[in-house]
């Protein structure tokens, strides 16, 4: 019930803002991202939405939220 | 803004390493260090086939050759940080070496600072599509009719700073072409095919890297003492802990101490990224329509001068050198 009450982390909201660093992918315990390549053929991490637990341990290692 | 205790022009006393390297052979003499200490290499190898880039772990001193010469392509990072990380907790002295970017990535999932880990950053310009390279090697392995075997980004067999890429195939045929020639660096430099977050590098603001090392563009104008045309790294100490690695090579390296600004005055990738050309909104939607052979027409083809502007270009050349020797 809790995983449909949180939100599903958004690590990014443009291409722009993701470089592929693979933080968030090698953090996550649950192994519910995925690195996948794009139409560009550049790694984007995609998230699996049964596998995630809403920790968000992916935004706090992502440096482009960490960025002050 | 990170700070910057040194910056080096330098390059390795033995010729067969530099010449191997893209520039002045410093990364091969660290790593070497590191592999002394019987610690581990992590950095960026072509796969067998040639087809993509990939982070490996090496520790091994015939190993470290596959991470020599730059790779013009993102890497694929894999698993990569988790081996990094269960390799400091094992209590092993780990190089990791990548971009920027690669560098803040892993010093965030890790989380704490580990006094075993060493990491050097290259000055990166952005990073080309890895689909792109796959499309451009898949293109001449069915024009040659021969599968790709090895592959040297920074061939300097004629020149370090005019240097070509050179192909080598199953049949040992060995193709060298000059970087203003072959399309896929025509592309790559010109800025058309590389990720979106590169026009706009975060990690430039933010070095976390122990030493930045790159090539010593422009050292005509700094050293030339240091330049013998086979290639000179520019190397810049952020930590006193980068200081002391780089203290351990120094018998077997060339070198002379710079300022910032002369290290980096013709390397403004140090500090700025690629400008975004017009031709990025649209070149990959060629690239997923459009035969290889198109893309290189489109984009690939090298600029080339009209006899008229030569003509020009040399008269011009001509009288600034008439008038100089009237100043003299």
């Amino acid at each position: 019930m809790m995983n449909n009450i949180k939100k599903i982390p958004i690590l990014y909201n443009r291409k722009e803002e993701c470089c592929g660093c693979t933080a968030c992918y090698a953090i996550c315990s649950k192994d519910a991202i995925s690195m996948v390549e794009d139409e560009e053929g550049f790694e984007y991490p995609v998230i699996d939405e049964e596998k995630c637990v809403r920790c968000y341990q992916c935004i706090k290692v992502c440096p482009f939220k960490t960025i002050r | 803004m990170s700070t910057i205790l040194n910056t080096y022009a330098a390059y390795s006393k033995d010729i067969n390493i530099k010449m191997a390297s893209s520039s002045g052979g410093i990364f091969s003499l660290l790593a070497e260090e590191i592999i002394n200490r019987k610690g581990i290499v992590y950095g960026v190898s072509m796969s067998q086939d040639c087809k993509y880039a990939e982070f490996i772990r090496v520790d091994t001193y015939s190993d470290l050759a596959k991470l020599r010469g730059s790779k013009y392509l993102q890497a694929r990072v894999g698993r990569t940080y988790r081996k990094v990380k269960s390799d400091l907790e094992s209590e092993l002295t780990v190089l990791f070496t990548g971009t920027g970017c690669q560098i803040n990535g892993l010093k965030n999932f890790l989380g704490k600072e580990y006094s075993n880990l060493y990491c050097i950053d290259v000055i990166c310009h952005g990073v080309p599509s890895p689909k792109l390279w796959r499309e451009y090697v898949e293109y001449n392995e069915k024009q040659q009719n021969k599968r790709l075997v090895s592959i040297n980004f920074r061939c300097k067999d004629d020149s370090w700073i005019d240097f070509g890429i050179k192909r080598k195939d199953e049949g040992k045929n060995e193709l060298y072409i000059s970087k203003d020639k072959d399309p896929y660096m025509i592309m790559f430099l010109r800025d058309y095919c590389l990720r979106l977050s590169c026009y706009k590098c975060l990690a430039k603001n933010d070095y976390k890297s122990d030493l930045t090392l790159a090539d010593f563009w422009g050292i005509d104008e700094v050293v030339p003492e240091l330049n013998d045309g086979k290639g000179t790294s520019l190397v810049m100490i952020r930590t006193e802990k980068g200081r002391k690695l780089f203290e351990d090579i120094k018998k077997e390296i060339v070198f002379k101490e710079v300022s910032y600004e002369d290290g980096v005055r013709n390397n403004k990738a140090e500090y700025s990224s690629a400008d975004r050309p017009e031709e990025r909104n649209y070149f990959f939607d060629d690239l997923n329509v459009k035969s290889f052979e198109e893309m290189i027409i489109r984009y690939g083809k090298p600029t080339t001068i009209s006899l008229k502007r030569k003509i020009k270009n040399k008269i011009i050349e001509m009288i600034l050198k008439i008038t100089e020797r009237g100043i003299n």
